[in-house]
């Protein structure tokens, strides 16, 4: 089979989708190359037009090609509204896999869409109008133009169901729940933290990350705690982000050790998600929730916000929280912190659920669910 | 028993106040039981020390900071003894005999309200004010000329007086609650006479009665002129518009009847009644008060840039909102102003309804504009104009209007007035092209930097505008879409409309119209009501777009239930909404929402989004929804389509509503500024 893949999030500034996106198709080519399939990358895909394709996904193989890299934004253009109007692919793949919400219409190829989460819709102010209008548009589009859907969980095909019920039964539309995993390699062993070992929250500054609520239990941890252990925020400027700055600051000046390490480039994620004492995952809303596994992996005990998906992806090995309320992190914060065996018994307990992930896997199930199409 | 309490509202300049009172003491009739109360309103000056020595029929009331006028009248009346007020600005001088036919109306007429008095520029002696009449859409202004024509021994009656020299019943005053004192020094007296008109009283003017006035000498009247219009308009405006066009009609009536009269009086002895060359001079007679009335005013001559106009729907809202504009401004004023308006040949039959004989079309053609003339029969050629530009010079324009916002002829030395319906690239960005985006910004700026004045069709737009491009309040003038009455009587349903009632999206397929979102909803809502689900009517500029909607909707599953009818001619339109069960109108950036208004035209209840300017046009009559969430706009829908009460509550008071919106009354604000914008006076 010949398979494409759209790698065109990877392009630029890298979050949650195209993280999906990166460690998919590399695991896809290395499950795929030996039972003999050919892979496409495509770095421009459908309305999604990259400024400069440097810094997308590159797999070296030459069973490995990528047409559009280093193709510009006006060709790129070209080159999409062309092949809606039935010109093939380059390569002619017989299956192509979207990850970045685009469903570009491809008369030639099978085009599988992945659903990564529906909260444009169900909760409008965790998306700017930017997303939702691609978004909604492009969700559409992909149930006239798809032959089959991936779920990045479980929680996501059914906030599908709940938007769009029965619509997956009525119109025979083969899916399957495809689960992101771990770029790190799993710990060996749960690591016993350090004293000044931080509390880590990883994810792009906005509003859904709920940053506000990490802060505010912060607060309220260090009022109380003896150890007094620092808070790393990791991740992106975002948007909508001006309050959580603000906060951040007035925090900062009181002399409190929060520090905001902006985006971390792979190597020293790896590093941070090692060294840190807990994982905080304060999201109102995620679809997978990529640090959360990697926390698990990572030998981490995580405190977690109750919603969406991530109980779905956190099991038993996780401690769940309501977003809404600092106080009861806060109290999750001090109970771990003051009971090292309670510590350790859910770095092991993290560990022992991260191998229910792994990119391997879902490579290896998506390999299967499209050569059933 | 006190017959007159004198009050007089002081706010610093004593040399005026020490001027009136001693005019005061010196006109007042001997026999009259009086007091003089003086309200200082918080003087910074030596006024204080002044009132310190007065004594009775003095009374001094102290504001312990400035009030207001309002507020220190209602004080003063407040207090007063006496059967009637005499409310008096402290830079009148008043002149013998100046009372007593005032309170002489009083006793002539039973239901006198407010009764003023004729009033002369202090410094030059012109008559300033003899009466208060409407204008230019409903805002008062003064009457300047010799009132004798309506006079019926010594009174006349006006729609309105000035309280700067008034009489009024003490009764009635605080039983009337007063001037409104959310007023800041302006309206407060025009408002008081209208709130006496709905009492069932008259306003009056004493003829007989004549007063000098130093006029504008009291601060603080023009700082709040823009918020005390607002509140004066929102209040009255629909009547003012109504008293606005009684007016003329009796002005016109008196003139000619007058003119008439004087014309006939020697015919009348050489000829006597009933022979031809008496009618033919009747005629003749009439024409030259025309004639004069236009001589007076003199024409302007309006350039229109249309050159973004396209036949058929493809301008979406801004082209029947600037055709009815157009149409009613030619029909109040049709004498006054006269149209040069640019447009591309393929528009010119749709042109030809809203113009009158005697406008222009310039039609675009290879560096030059094609002229044709408006008359009788059709379009007479008129010759070329060079597309350069100078065309505005050498087309006579006194001023360019440009309802497309932009216009290549913009120049900051030409009056001009933009019209801006919304600031989607600044709302919305992500709904264009980022082209479109840059484009739209660029020519914003040049916009705001040229025009004289901005039209905007909602406070909304007008606050995005100051806030994005730093035009000043004063500079725009909102006027609401109020076009519900262009739709002609229903016609025929078109082709493939359905019979039962249907939810109604009247809107262009653009992305900030949320087709997508309506359609997961209306999919929501339909899989709810099964059987009895109401279809879903899509009407619109078909484009590529459409067909994208077309595919969606497709693959929805909704084919059999969402209906596409592309651009709908009039009738057929009215015929829709005559059918309709409901709106819904889920567009995420709107600067007005003409819809809203013919839903509420045609009693369909409206379910409307909630942002943008929706709510400040809907106003209580939609049940508002956030638009960008499908399950809350499925639920709306659900209980707008099976409750009965909450429809007829929605539609009762979309009914009310519409009161509020009059085509009359915003042409006639929007002829105001034009004509304002020509002459180079503030309007």
């Amino acid at each position: 089979m010949r398979i494409g893949l759209d790698v065109s999030q990877t392009c630029a500034e890298r979050a949650g989708c195209a993280w999906y996106a990166d460690a998919l198709s590399r695991a896809l080519v290395a499950e795929g190359l030996p039972r003999g399939h050919t892979f496409e990358l495509y770095h421009h895909f459908g309305g999604w037009i990259n400024a400069d394709t440097t810094r997308g996904t590159m797999i070296d193989d030459p069973r490995v090609t990528a047409p559009l890299r280093g193709l510009n934004p006006a060709a790129a253009r070209e080159f999409w509204s062309e092949v809606a109007t039935g010109e093939p692919l380059p390569g002619k793949p017989d299956v192509v896999l979207s990850f970045s919400f685009h469903a570009p219409k491809l008369p030639h190829s099978k085009l599988v869409y992945t659903v990564h989460d529906l909260a444009f819709w169900l909760h409008p102010d965790f998306a700017t109008d930017d997303t939702r209008l691609v978004c909604q548009r492009e969700l559409l589009q992909a149930l006239a133009r798809a032959a089959g859907f991936l779920f990045v969980s479980e929680h996501t095909r059914r906030e599908f169901e709940l938007l769009l019920p029965n619509w997956l039964e009525l119109h025979s539309r083969p899916n399957l729940v495809a689960p992101g995993a771990s770029r790190f390699p799993a710990a060996a062993a749960p690591r016993p933290a350090a004293d000044n070992a931080p509390w880590l929250v990883v994810g792009s500054l906005e509003p859904r990350k709920n940053h506000a609520a990490a802060l505010d239990a912060y607060e309220l941890y260090h009022e109380h705690s003896s150890l007094r252990r620092p808070l790393v925020l990791a991740g992106g400027p975002g948007w909508k982000s001006a309050a959580v700055s603000a906060r951040l600051a007035e925090l900062q000046q009181r002399g409190l050790p929060v520090r905001h390490a902006g985006y971390v480039a792979d190597a020293d994620l790896a590093a941070l998600y090692a060294g840190a004492f807990a994982l905080l995952v304060p999201s109102w809303h995620e679809g997978f929730g990529l640090p959360l596994v990697e926390g698990l992996a990572a030998g981490l005990p995580v405190l977690a916000s109750e919603r969406a998906s991530l109980p779905e992806v956190g099991g038993h090995a996780a401690a769940y929280f309501p977003p809404e309320s600092p106080a009861a992190l806060a109290e999750a914060m001090l109970a771990l912190e003051n009971e090292p065996a309670s510590r350790a018994q859910r770095a092991a307990a993290s560990l022992e659920r991260s191998r229910a992930f792994s990119w391997a896997a879902t490579a290896k199930s998506v390999l299967e669910f499209t050569a059933r199409l | 028993m006190v017959q007159v309490s004198f009050i007089l509202p002081l706010y610093n300049q004593l040399a005026h106040t020490r001027a009136c009172l001693d005019s005061l003491r010196a006109t007042v009739p001997a026999e009259l039981a009086h007091e003089i109360i003086l309200v200082d309103d918080g003087s910074t000056d030596d006024t204080r020390d002044f009132l310190r020595e007065l004594a009775p029929p003095h009374v001094v009331l102290l504001n312990d900071r400035n009030r207001g006028y309002a507020a220190a009248n209602n004080r003063g009346a407040r207090v007063a003894q006496g059967e009637f007020l005499a409310l008096l600005n402290n830079d009148l001088v008043l002149t013998p005999g100046w009372l007593q036919p005032m309170l002489a109306a009083f006793a002539r007429v039973p239901r006198a309200g407010v009764v003023g008095n004729l009033q002369l520029n202090a410094t030059t002696g012109a008559l300033d004010h003899a009466g208060v009449v409407f204008r230019d859409g409903g805002y008062p202004v003064h009457v300047r000329t010799d009132p004798d024509d309506f006079a019926v021994a010594g009174l006349a009656e006006f729609p309105a007086v000035t309280a700067a020299c008034c009489l009024v019943r003490r009764d009635w005053f605080l039983r009337a609650g007063g001037f409104d004192e959310g007023y800041l020094n302006g309206f407060e007296d025009t408002d008081l006479c209208l709130r006496a008109r709905e009492d069932g009283l008259i306003n009056l003017v004493a003829l007989d009665s004549v007063v000098r006035h130093h006029i504008s000498a009291s601060p603080g009247r023009g700082a709040h002129e823009f918020r005390n219009a607002r509140r004066f308009l929102a209040r009255w405006a629909p009547r003012t518009a109504a008293l606005e066009r009684e007016w003329n009609l009796t002005a016109a009536r008196l003139h000619a009847a007058a003119a008439a009269r004087a014309y006939f009086a020697p015919l009348h002895r050489r000829l006597g009644l009933g022979a031809p060359a008496l009618r033919r001079a009747h005629r003749r007679a009439l024409a030259a008060v025309r004639q004069a009335r236009l001589a007076r005013t003199g024409r302007i001559r309006v350039g229109v840039d249309l050159l973004r106009l396209q036949a058929g729907g493809a301008n979406g809202g801004v082209k029947p909102f600037v055709l009815a504009f157009l149409a009613e401004i030619g029909r109040q004023r049709g004498a006054e102003f006269n149209f040069a308006v640019l447009a591309p040949a393929d528009v010119r039959d749709e042109l030809a309804a809203v113009l009158r004989p005697g406008d222009y079309l310039l039609e675009p053609g290879d560096n030059i504009f094609a002229v044709r003339r408006r008359t009788r029969e059709g379009w007479r050629d008129d010759g070329t104009l060079p597309a350069t530009d100078e065309l505005p010079a050498r087309a006579g324009l006194d001023v360019l209007y440009a309802p497309f916002g932009q216009s290549q002829f913009l120049r900051p030395g030409l009056p001009s007035v933009s019209l801006i319906v919304d600031l989607l690239h600044r709302d919305l960005p992500a709904a264009l092209p980022a082209e479109e985006v840059n484009h739209r910004h660029a020519w914003f700026t040049q916009v705001a930097r040229d025009a004289t004045y901005f039209q905007c069709n909602s406070r909304q737009v007008v606050g995005r505008l100051v806030e994005n491009y730093g035009v000043h309040p004063a500079q725009c003038l909102v006027t609401a879409n109020a076009v519900q009455g262009r739709l002609p009587a229903p016609g025929a349903l078109p082709a493939g409309a359905p019979e039962e009632p249907f939810f109604f999206y009247p809107a262009n397929f653009w992305p900030h119209k949320n087709h997508e979102a309506l359609f997961v909803a209306y999919r929501l809502y339909a899989l709810g009501a099964s059987s009895r689900a109401w279809p879903l009517v899509c009407t619109g500029h078909p484009d590529e777009r459409m067909e994208l909607l077309r595919e969606l909707r497709d693959g929805l599953g909704l084919k059999d239930r969402v209906v596409f009818l592309g651009h709908v001619p009039d009738a057929a339109f009215a015929a829709l909404w005559a059918r309709a069960g409901a709106l819904v109108f889920p567009s995420l950036c709107e600067g007005f929402g003409i819809p809203l208004l013919e839903a509420m035209r045609f009693g369909v209840p409206i379910i409307a989004a909630n942002s943008s300017a929706l709510p400040e046009v809907a106003g209580d009559a939609c049940l508002a929804v956030d638009a960008r969430d499908p399950q809350a706009l499925a639920e709306t829908m659900r209980r707008v389509a099976i409750r009965t009460d909450l429809k007829e509550a929605l539609v009762a008071r979309g009914h009310a509503r519409l009161a509020a919106f009059s085509l009359a009354h915003e042409a006639g604000r929007l002829a105001h500024l034009l004509a304002a914008a020509a002459r180079r006076v503030a309007p």
